[in-house]
């Protein structure tokens, strides 16, 4: 049996939330059309995608060759594209924010856009996956405090972006929204935390609407980490980006929802990658269990772990574990998105959401961290009726 | 449909590292007695700077607390330390949260500052290409809760909340949700930050820090003073708890969140009265039966104007004796409101008042009749205890813990 | 408070400031306007003036000093008063 978005208000007690609009900023571009159809279905389970940097390039996105700037390493880049930051939030003080908070506060203008009135502002709320705010901002700072004439001579305005709150707390000084505001750290998983957040804050009654996501900056030192750390799985780019995601209580929304969020379960393990794997099969069961379907209902998988090296087999373990042989389609981002890795979930939710299928269908998402954490997403998907918004 | 599946949730362990040092006796000790848990800055170089105080955690021996030391940074440390001792502290033994499922929820402001700090005093000079991949690695502000998972073998939801000097709020009210409708069956819940040069220099060039210690609500109050340190709770239905004969503290009776949404770093006394009501609200609870508000009091002029301006708002007349402990901790980030839930638990349990120590004049711009419980702790009955936390971002979040009757 | 004559050269340069914070040109900052009202200047704002007072001109303004800085006279005479002399 095949589960379908059903639009005819009933509202499953499980279900965790209806998704009724979205922001995406991604190295493919702003919105999800330009996810669609990006992403690299494999037929056979477990084979890799065959990626060449050449390959990577998309219309409207920008080269992935390696920057000539001596400041960054020879990898691959990925910086979101067709993102003017002060064509969308204006001139005044853009250059007080960091870059996670740029992208957050349009990407959250977007989600909000996206939908009709709704919820009150102060009963609509935020929550970003992040995994330690701007490095950029705080390694400023810092390097401030080493070289100016006194420590303290750093610059104020600059101090509030240090800090992981701040990218939610400017899309809330942005968005009017005066409800619920909570910001989630957790690498790779962090986009999950946040959902499952949202789905909590929407279920015990804390917001009626909330805007939840996750977002990832580049910086020359992070960079340079993966590379030194030879972390990134070959031809996979790194990357920013940022999606959010417009949440509404299951069946309460006035139009159609671009999925429904069926279930979202996380979970840990300091027992290194090979616990993950058992772990990430049981989450994954447990999942379809409260989501009320079964493996076999699933038609796309869309794992997490494809840029980072050495993670996508500990992926592959436990989605071989739970669907055995008859195993659904892989919807690869990273050839398309690059490895965007705190925001990593939240645009796996888009380029699901994004690509459908003509006749809707049931998706998986994955995700693990290096530190043991994993964590997956079922998602409902309608038919497609056309353009993506 | 049927009813949503709801129990009430009990606080069974409290853990502590602080100023005091490590553990809960030590801190609630000096705390009661109006002791300062504030000295001269030791974790980074201070040189240079005006002012040169904070509540660090003295003599910290990581080894001697935790399995695996090396894999964390100072914040985790923390927060693992006092995990293990709030499981302790609940008469439970260890590795007996393993085989049940445990979350573990935790915030911060700052999360590894300090493996931060290193990454900058590496590239400082030499340039990015100089970064560590392997302390890279320990920089993601999520590995503080799972400090606390993998010190404690816990596989059940592991999350940290970033939400600034608030985020302990965020994390025990959602640990708090989690065990409520049965997402969890225990919950560790806290808040850690670690001392560092950062979050020093940010304060201090706010114009935020005090001459020598914070004097919350005091007439010459003049900022806050920066502080390190880890706090947990334990959480479980409280029918589990009475049924194994654990000592109840206090229960959660509920929490709220609001966000001002107007400036990053004012605070706004709408939005927090706000905030108190909604919380309030969820929990069941009128103004009237409140008995102690546990403040979120940094000691900067602006936050008491409009902590106490919110507070009058919702209370009216009847304002419940009011008191901040980092009077005697300083502001200990994403952990304070954790160590204002501790103390929330403590005083509700005990039956006394936490003081506000260093207050010599209350201020009289804060208005008349205002009890800031000066110098030592005082006995009293405490039904309910209300503990404030609110962030820079606007984020606010109150909880609310309550006498169990016996 | 003594009227503390402002050198050309500082003057200037503290102008250059408000205008940097302010983000304004310098054609629509003149000693009439209100930071406050005319171009939306909040406490955060004018902390980050008297920073780069401090980082940039050496000028350490005392905390209890650093309240409120509402327009270019007010700049111009808190700069004077606490400049080293040489810098007058």
């Amino acid at each position: 049996m095949t589960a379908v978005l059903e639009l005819d208000g009933t509202r499953p007690d499980t279900a965790v939330a209806d998704i009724t609009g979205c922001g995406v900023l991604s190295a493919a571009g702003p919105g999800l059309a330009v996810l669609r159809g990006s992403g690299w279905r494999s037929p056979r389970p477990g084979a890799k995608p065959r990626m060449s940097l050449a390959a990577l390039g998309r219309a409207g996105a920008p080269p992935r060759t390696p920057p000539d700037d001596p400041d960054w390493p020879p990898l691959a880049l990925a910086p979101v594209a067709g993102f003017d930051p002060v064509e969308t939030l204006g001139r005044r003080g853009i250059a007080r924010l960091s870059r996670s908070e740029q992208l957050a506060m349009a990407a959250c203008l977007a989600a909000l856009d996206a939908v009709g009135e709704g919820s009150g502002v102060d009963r609509t709320g935020i929550v970003l996956g992040t995994s330690m705010g701007s490095a950029r901002a705080v390694l400023d700072l810092l390097r401030d405090t080493f070289q100016q004439a006194r420590p303290y001579l750093v610059n104020p305005s600059a101090f509030p972006s240090t800090m992981m709150v701040s990218a939610a707390g400017r899309a809330a000084i942005r968005t009017g929204l005066t409800g619920v505001n909570a910001t989630v750290s957790g690498g790779p998983v962090a986009g999950l935390h946040a959902l499952r957040y949202a789905g909590q804050a929407l279920r015990n009654g804390h917001a009626d609407r909330m805007l939840a996501g996750a977002v990832e900056e580049l910086s020359p030192e992070a960079a340079w980490a993966w590379y030194h750390g030879k972390a990134l799985a070959a031809g996979t780019p790194l990357a920013e980006g940022c999606a959010v995601f417009t949440l509404d209580a299951p069946g309460t929304a006035a139009g159609r929802p671009l999925g429904r969020i069926l279930a979202c379960e996380t979970a840990f393990t300091a027992d290194g990658p090979a616990a993950v794997s058992g772990l990430l099969a049981r989450t994954v069961r447990t999942a379809l269990a409260r989501a009320g379907v079964t493996a076999a209902d699933v038609t796309t998988v869309v794992p997490g772990a494809g840029g980072r090296r050495g993670w996508a087999a500990v992926e592959e373990r436990a989605l071989r574990a739970v669907f055995g042989a008859g195993s659904p389609p892989r919807l690869e981002i990273t050839g398309t998105v690059g490895e965007v890795h705190a925001a990593g979930a939240a645009l796996q939710l888009a380029a699901a959401l994004a690509d459908p299928g003509p006749d809707g269908g049931l998706a998986l998402l994955t995700s693990v961290g290096t530190d043991g954490s994993a964590g997956c997403l079922v998602v409902d998907l309608p038919a497609s009726l056309g353009e993506v918004p | 449909m049927s009813e949503p599946f709801v129990r009430r949730v009990a606080v069974t362990g409290l853990g502590a590292v602080s100023g005091f040092g490590t553990g809960k006796d030590a801190l609630v000790a000096g705390i009661k007695a109006g002791r300062s848990g504030i000295g001269p800055i030791e974790q980074f170089d201070a040189t240079g700077f005006d002012h040169t105080l904070a509540g660090e955690v003295r003599g910290f021996e990581p080894a001697a607390h935790l399995r695996r030391p090396g894999r964390w940074g100072r914040s985790g440390w923390f927060a693992a330390t006092a995990a293990h001792e709030a499981v302790r502290d609940a008469g439970l033994g260890p590795g007996s949260l393993a085989t049940a499922r445990t979350a573990s929820s935790f915030g911060t402001t700052n999360g590894e500052s300090q493996v931060l700090e290193r990454l900058a005093e590496q590239v400082a000079g030499r340039g990015p290409a100089a970064v560590s991949p392997e302390l890279a690695g320990q920089a993601d502000a999520g590995r503080i809760a799972a400090a606390v998972a993998a010190e404690l073998g816990l596989t059940g939801e592991t999350m940290t909340f970033g939400t600034a000097c608030a985020a302990a709020n965020y994390a025990i009210g959602y640990a708090f949700d989690l065990v409520r409708t049965g997402e969890a069956d225990y919950a560790l819940c806290g808040g850690a930050d670690a001392s560092n040069r950062a979050t020093h220099a940010g304060f201090h060039r706010l114009g935020a820090l005090a001459q020598d210690v914070p004097r919350p609500f005091d007439r010459d109050r003049d900022g806050i003073v920066t502080a390190e340190g880890g706090v947990a709770l334990l959480l479980e239905p409280l029918d589990d708890a009475l049924a194994r004969g654990a000592r109840v503290y206090a229960e959660v009776l509920g929490y709220g969140m609001t966000c001002d949404a107007r400036h990053m770093t004012n605070p706004d006394a709408a939005s927090i009265a706000e905030c108190i009501r909604i919380a309030q609200r969820q929990a069941g609870i009128k103004p009237e039966e409140v008995d102690y508000v546990c403040a979120h009091g940094t000691g900067t002029r602006a936050n008491e104007v409009a902590e106490v301006a919110a507070v009058r708002e919702v209370f009216g007349a009847r304002v419940p004796p009011i008191s901040s402990v980092k009077s005697v901790l300083g502001h200990t980030m994403g952990a304070a409101a954790g160590f204002g839930a501790l103390i929330s638990c403590v005083a509700v349990d005990e039956g006394f008042l936490p003081p506000s120590a260093t207050l010599r004049e209350p201020d009289p711009e804060l208005g008349p009749d205002l009890d800031c419980v000066p110098g030592v702790a005082r006995e009293a009955r405490v039904r309910v205890a209300q503990n404030h936390g609110f962030a820079f971002g606007g984020n606010n979040a109150v909880t609310l813990f309550g006498k169990v009757a016996a | 408070m003594s009227s503390t004559a402002i050198s050309g050269d500082l003057r200037e340069k503290v102008r250059q400031i408000v205008l940097d914070v302010l983000e304004i040109d310098s054609a629509e900052l003149t000693e009439q306007s209100s930071f406050i009202d005319d171009f939306g200047a909040d406490s955060l704002l004018v902390i980050e003036m008297f920073a780069r007072f401090e980082r940039q001109l050496g000028i350490r303004i005392p905390k209890d000093e650093m309240t409120d800085l509402p327009d270019l006279p007010a700049a111009y005479a808190i700069a004077a008063k606490h400049a080293e002399p040489t810098h007058v």
